[in-house]
């Protein structure tokens, strides 16, 4: 069990584009809510001085952690785990994780209907990230 | 059982301890300056620790080893080091190498440092020294004997025996004692170096039965203690590594009654290395051990010793314990140099502190609600000896005994702790206060709001509601925030308000929850609630899916009974400090940017609402203010620097999300002073029959969450000048020629509401701003002179609207463009004061014409030069830049210019030549010029044309233009030539006559040769060649006779001059006054038959 908790999407300008939480994480949503938002935090402190679009982890407290991914567009990626999981992720799997939900990111903004910086909204993208959960449980 | 606290010798550095003995500052004043010097502890020094001590050493014997207490760090241990056993004893003896009872003295000595020795147990060193009156020589060999024995005597080496000599003593030689005593004092710490390196051996050489991990980490507790005193801080850190290690590693084997003094130990531990790693400058190292200790540490099983309850609790509190003194470890590390960053700042330690400790403090809460009410607190204290216990973390009623003590005992003291812990919201409060500090100081505005929005629950749970209820408001502010976080606060703090019976709290919390934002996701009965409360009735619960009791219920809906009837004063909700609310207003000046003072203005009034149900406002109160613009942050807003105009109500209002309220009022900005700025400073909406309320929409809440291109109109206005009130109708722009009188229209206009009188024209010549206007002629009104000073009476009153016109009449002197800058005076009725309006003409001059004027000699070709005494062709070319009408022209010749001919030039009066514009007419005159010297150009003098435009009213202009100056040669010889015979016929003689005359003045006789030219077109009768000698003022002819063998235009028959008076150039030139051509007729029949000979 990896602990993958929630995946989440925010525009340049911090806006929030796109949210999932791991169902099996439900009952704490708002733990998680709070704790992806402290994150932007570190994201905007570390964003400036990123020179690549892996952040790294980002935050951490007794329960999870965050990790950060920036694209090249500015848009920010984060990624919630479980602190309390037995088995840690190493660095080169949640790397792989942030590549195949950015790959996830670009197919979806590739629908031409969908308008650059609104919330997403795509049954593909909301796939893809079951397979991401499924595959971590 | 709260954590344990290690005690105040953690607090710094250790320090060696050394003792100072046999000096006695009191009586001796040379001791008390010893004495003062060692006592001043700066940073540079070593790290030495001295005391003073006199009389009996209280050295505590060594401690008997078979003691049946078992735990792992004494308490008491560290203690022991820093304030008991000393590295060093520095005995201090007054004693000369030359004093009288040397071995007297010397025996004294040898006792004093052999009682000493007896008084020590763990190998403390011992330094002697002498205080002496003289300085010893280094040569001085009695010194380096006497010294030898003493130092055998008192079975001291070498160096441990010091010299002070009383020279530095003086009280003017601090200086020197200060170097002495610095040099002594490391002396002292080399010393003391090896007794902590003797103690280190000692205890590593200790061997650890069954390698027990309780001695283990002592000993390794122990070596790193004394290797801190060594000052050797990397070697502390091994050994305090390798403890830590030992216990991390035996973490399952922890007797079940003692994790909490392993737990104790292992904070001990961690706290140290993280010190050390600070102080080694290696916060990363710090940071990274104290995420390894919560990794091991903070989530293992909190045991069941003394209950359950209590081991988690006491695990929660150490947890909390671990990261507050972690965050003060990071803290105090910033505050000598560290920088830290928003994601490794202190803040986030002290955050989870707080986490833990809320947690702490609900678990507590627990417990204390579970557990039997009414039990007396036990007797004799289980938790008495709290502060005294053996070892460190030790459970004080175990203390003297072995495993566990009697079940009394242990239910007291289960008891005991149980009634002593207490939930401490406060300690909480503290930590995130301390935290949020942080997160402010490292930009961390999220974790911030987090931070806030937990002392709001903890302030709940505190049950101060105000405060929380401050808290959440705060964050809820910000929009930022997902909603799913701030309906939870909202849900909250609607209820917390609803608790309180707080009206305003209540009515603020329900105004927000009637946006659409929460209304969809968090389903509440909000409006009915504050349609309730402004009726004046209790509000009925806000979330009907909510489970309460109708009991609690009826007991709120009770209160808010009795706060409604004692309610007087209305709530007030500031908008701005809430992010949204049901109502948004939108004001707007539907005007220029710029408004005049003192007029009327059109503000717009918008009010929307989000809501379907109608809601009734009684009124709608609309301030204006004007302001000073920019405001000077230097002087403080003064009363003459801003202006409150009266509210304007606008009655009341009903409103829903389909019919808005809009509404234009028209507002009198009178007082405001010029470049003042007018915008809308609050709107207030009151509303409310039993409750009154009033909603105040201050400037930040006026026009929010609405895009500045969806505001109809401007924001502000600014308060522009007065407008001209008299102003020409329409701009002024003249064509005129040079000289001519130009007549333009001016039309004023009074836009004023008022009358003028005496308006009056005037031009000031100094006062233009550009230099050609200045040259302007005016023509007064029925005057015919040209004037440069220019004032006119317009009119006596001019009033409100109305439109005056009169001519202006003016002649340009100067080309180009230019404004002509007229001023117009003129009163008021109310202001005695004279005001002035500036009237702009623009003028193009340009020339009426533009004249060339060129010299031809007699065969029509332009002279750069011409000759004295010869005549010559003035030619005179007027080009047009306009349509005009030449009535006359006029040579006005110099002097010395006399005009032969005009006749057939064109010149003369009533010429009436028509001109177009682009035209040239020309003009000439044969001219003789006779100068008497030669000079370099030769004015010929002036012409004055009389024209005037070609249109029927324009009246004539005499304009005087110059003519050409050109070079007059001299030349006393002058030719001319006479044909007798004309015309002249083919085959027919021709008697031409050249005349030679003499001009020169100074009775020169000239003596010419001349020279006739053959050609094949004449053939010649005469002297070819001829010298003629002309005499002053005289004339010679020379006449040759020629027939034409063609007829045509043929060239003149040429002759060529000689003289030794005169250059050959000057008669060349000469020569060109003779024509070039001649023209000869063919035979005539009339001609024919008139001679007789043929």
């Amino acid at each position: 069990m990896l602990g993958v908790v929630g995946f989440f999407i925010y525009g340049k300008e911090n806006i929030r584009l796109f949210d999932s939480v791991n169902p099996r994480y439900a009952q704490q949503l708002l733990e998680i809510e709070m704790f992806t938002f402290c994150s932007l935090d570190i994201v905007d402190e570390k964003a400036t001085k990123a020179s690549e679009m892996f952040l790294g982890q980002l935050y951490n407290d007794q329960k999870w952690r965050s990790f950060g991914f920036v694209t090249n567009t500015g848009v920010r990626m984060i990624l919630v785990l479980d602190a309390t999981s037995a088995a840690s992720l190493k660095d080169q799997e949640i790397r792989l994780i942030f590549k195949r939900f950015h790959g996830h990111y670009c197919n979806t903004i590739s629908n031409p209907f969908y308008e650059i910086g609104t919330p997403m909204q795509s049954k593909w993208l909301d796939e893809g990230i079951r397979d991401l959960y499924s595959t971590s449980d | 059982m709260d954590p344990i606290e290690a005690g105040d010798w953690i607090a710094g550095r250790p320090l060696q301890l050394v003792f100072l003995s046999g000096l006695d500052p009191a009586n001796k004043p040379h001791h008390s300056n010893v004495v003062n010097v060692f006592l001043n502890r700066t940073a540079e020094k070593p790290p030495l620790q001295i005391r003073v001590v006199s009389g009996e050493l209280d050295i505590p014997p060594k401690r008997d080893e078979k003691g049946l207490d078992k735990g792992i760090l004494r308490r008491e241990w560290p203690s022991k080091y820093l304030d008991k056993v000393p590295a060093l004893i520095v005995v201090f003896i007054d004693l000369d190498w030359n004093h009288p009872s040397w071995e007297d003295k010397k025996t004294e000595a040898e006792s004093k440092v052999a009682s000493i020795r007896a008084s020590l147990r763990h190998g403390t060193k011992v330094a002697l020294v002498l205080i002496q009156q003289k300085s010893t020589n280094v040569s001085d060999n009695l010194a380096a004997d006497r010294a030898h024995e003493l130092c055998q005597a008192c079975s001291l080496s070498s160096k441990q025996l010091f010299i002070l000599s009383a020279d530095n003593l003086l009280p003017n030689s601090m200086s020197n004692l200060q170097n002495f005593s610095l040099k002594l004092e490391m002396a002292f710490h080399e010393l003391c170096q090896v007794f902590y390196h003797q103690r280190l051996k000692t205890i590593r050489s200790r061997s650890i039965p069954n390698n027990s991990p309780a001695l283990v980490v002592r000993q390794q507790f122990k070596l790193a203690f004394l290797s801190e005193l060594r000052q050797d801080t990397h070697t502390a850190l091994r050994n305090y590594r390798l403890a830590y290690d030992q216990c991390k590693d035996t973490v399952e084997q922890w007797d079940g009654v003692d994790v909490f003094e392993w737990r104790s130990v292992v904070g001990l531990l961690n706290y140290k290395m993280c010190e050390l790693a600070f102080l080694h400058s290696t916060a990363l190292e710090a940071i990274n051990q104290m995420r390894r200790h919560a990794t091991i540490f903070f989530s293992s099983a909190p045991g069941i010793y003394p209950t359950p309850h209590l081991a988690s609790v006491e695990l929660l509190l150490w947890k909390s314990k671990q990261c507050y003194q972690f965050a003060h470890l990071f803290e105090r590390s910033v505050a000598s140099g560290l920088s830290a960053l928003a994601t490794l700042n202190p803040g986030t330690h002290l955050d989870q502190a707080a986490g833990i400790y809320a947690a702490a403090n609900t678990e507590i809460l627990a417990l204390k609600r579970n557990s039997p009410q009414n039990v007396p607190y036990p007797n004799p204290d289980p938790l008495a000896k709290a502060s005294s216990t053996v070892f460190f973390g030790q459970r004080p009623w175990r203390v003297n005994c072995e495993g566990l003590a009697s079940a009394e005992v242990e239910a007291d003291a289960v008891n005991a702790i149980t009634q002593r812990l207490v939930v401490n919201h406060e300690g909480v409060i503290t930590l995130l206060s301390a935290a949020l500090a942080q997160y402010q100081k490292y930009g961390c505005m999220r974790m911030k709001k987090k931070v806030m929005m937990e002392m709001a629950n903890t302030c709940y749970a505190n049950n101060e509601i105000q405060r929380a209820l401050r808290f959440w408001g705060m964050v809820i502010k910000d929009n930022a925030l997902p909603y799913s976080i701030r309906k939870d606060m909202m849900h909250r703090a609607t209820w917390a308000a609803y608790a309180i019976t707080s009206i305003q709290d209540f009515a603020i919390c329900c105004m927000q929850l009637m946006c659409p934002a929460y209304s969809e996701v968090l389903p509440s009965d909000c409006v009915g609630c504050l349609m309730d409360l402004l009726e004046g009735k209790p509000p009925r619960a806000p979330f009907p899916n909510d489970d309460i009791s109708k009991d609690q219920l009826l007991t709120y809906q009770t209160q808010f009974q009795q706060v409604i009837k004692e309610a007087r004063d209305p709530f007030v909700v500031h908008a701005s400090k809430i992010a949204e609310l049901f109502l948004e207003t939108r004001v707007s000046f539907l005007d220029e940017q710029t408004v005049e003072q003192g007029s009327r203005v059109v503000v717009r009034v918008e009010l929307i609402s989000k809501i379907g149900q109608m809601f009734r406002l009684n009124n709608v109160i609309v301030h204006l203010k004007a302001k000073k613009f920019p405001q000077d942050s230097a002087s403080t807003t003064t009363e003459t620097d801003f202006l409150l105009y009266d509210p304007i109500p606008l009655g009341p209002v009903d409103v829903n999300i389909d019919s808005p309220m809009q509404r234009v009022v028209l507002v009198d900005l009178k007082d405001a002073k010029q470049n003042w700025i007018v915008t809308v400073s609050k709107v207030v909406l009151s509303m409310g029959t039993g409750v009154r309320g009033d909603v105040e929409f201050d400037e930040n809440a006026l026009n929010r969450n609405c895009h500045v291109e969806n505001i109809v109109g401007l924001e502000f206005l600014k308060i522009g000048g007065e407008k001209a009130s008299i102003e020409l109708k329409k701009t002024i722009n003249v064509d005129c020629l040079i000289g001519e009188v130009t007549s333009t229209e001016i039309t004023l206009k009074n836009n004023s509401k008022q009358s003028f009188y005496g308006l009056q024209l005037d031009f000031k010549r100094k006062e233009q701003k550009h230099t050609e206007a200045a040259a302007v002629l005016f023509v007064e009104k029925d005057g015919n002179e040209l004037k440069s000073e220019f004032s006119m009476t317009i009119c006596e009153k001019f009033d409100a609207g109305e439109v005056v016109t009169f001519p202006l009449m003016f002649s340009a002197q100067l080309i180009g463009e230019y404004v002509l800058q007229l001023e117009l005076f003129y009163t008021s009725e109310d202001v005695a004061k004279t005001k002035t309006t500036l009237v702009e003409v623009g003028v193009t001059a340009t020339e009426p014409f533009s004249v060339t004027s060129t010299v031809l000699n007699v065969n029509g070709i332009p002279m750069s030069s011409i000759l004295n005494n010869n005549d010559h062709i003035l030619n005179v070319a007027i080009e047009s830049g306009s349509s005009i009408v030449i009535s006359s022209v006029e040579f006005l010749m110099a002097d010395v210019v006399t005009l032969c001919d005009t006749k057939n030039g064109g010149s003369g009066k009533d010429l009436n030549d028509v001109v177009e514009a682009g035209e040239v007419m020309a003009y000439s005159a044969v001219i003789r010029v006779m100068v008497k010297e030669e000079e370099t150009e030769t004015p010929l003098g002036r012409m004055c044309v009389e024209w005037r435009r070609s249109s029927p009213d324009s009246c004539p202009v005499r304009s005087i233009v110059p003519l050409l100056r050109i070079p007059v040669l001299p030349c006393p010889l002058s030719i001319t030539n006479h044909i007798k015979t004309n015309p002249a016929v083919v085959r027919q003689p021709i008697d031409i006559s050249f005349e030679l005359r003499n001009h020169s003045k100074e009775f020169q006789v000239i003596e010419v040769s001349t020279n006739f030219d053959l050609n094949d077109v004449f053939m010649f009768s005469g002297e070819r060649k001829i010298t003629v000698t002309v005499l002053p003022g005289a004339t010679r002819r020379v006449t040759v006779v020629v027939m034409a063998l063609s007829a045509g235009r043929l060239n003149f028959p040429k002759i060529s001059l000689k003289s030794a008076q005169i250059a050959d150039s000057v008669l060349q030139q000469a020569l060109r006054s003779l024509p070039a051509t001649i023209f000869v007729l063919p035979k005539s029949k009339e001609f024919v038959t008139t001679s007789p000979h043929l």
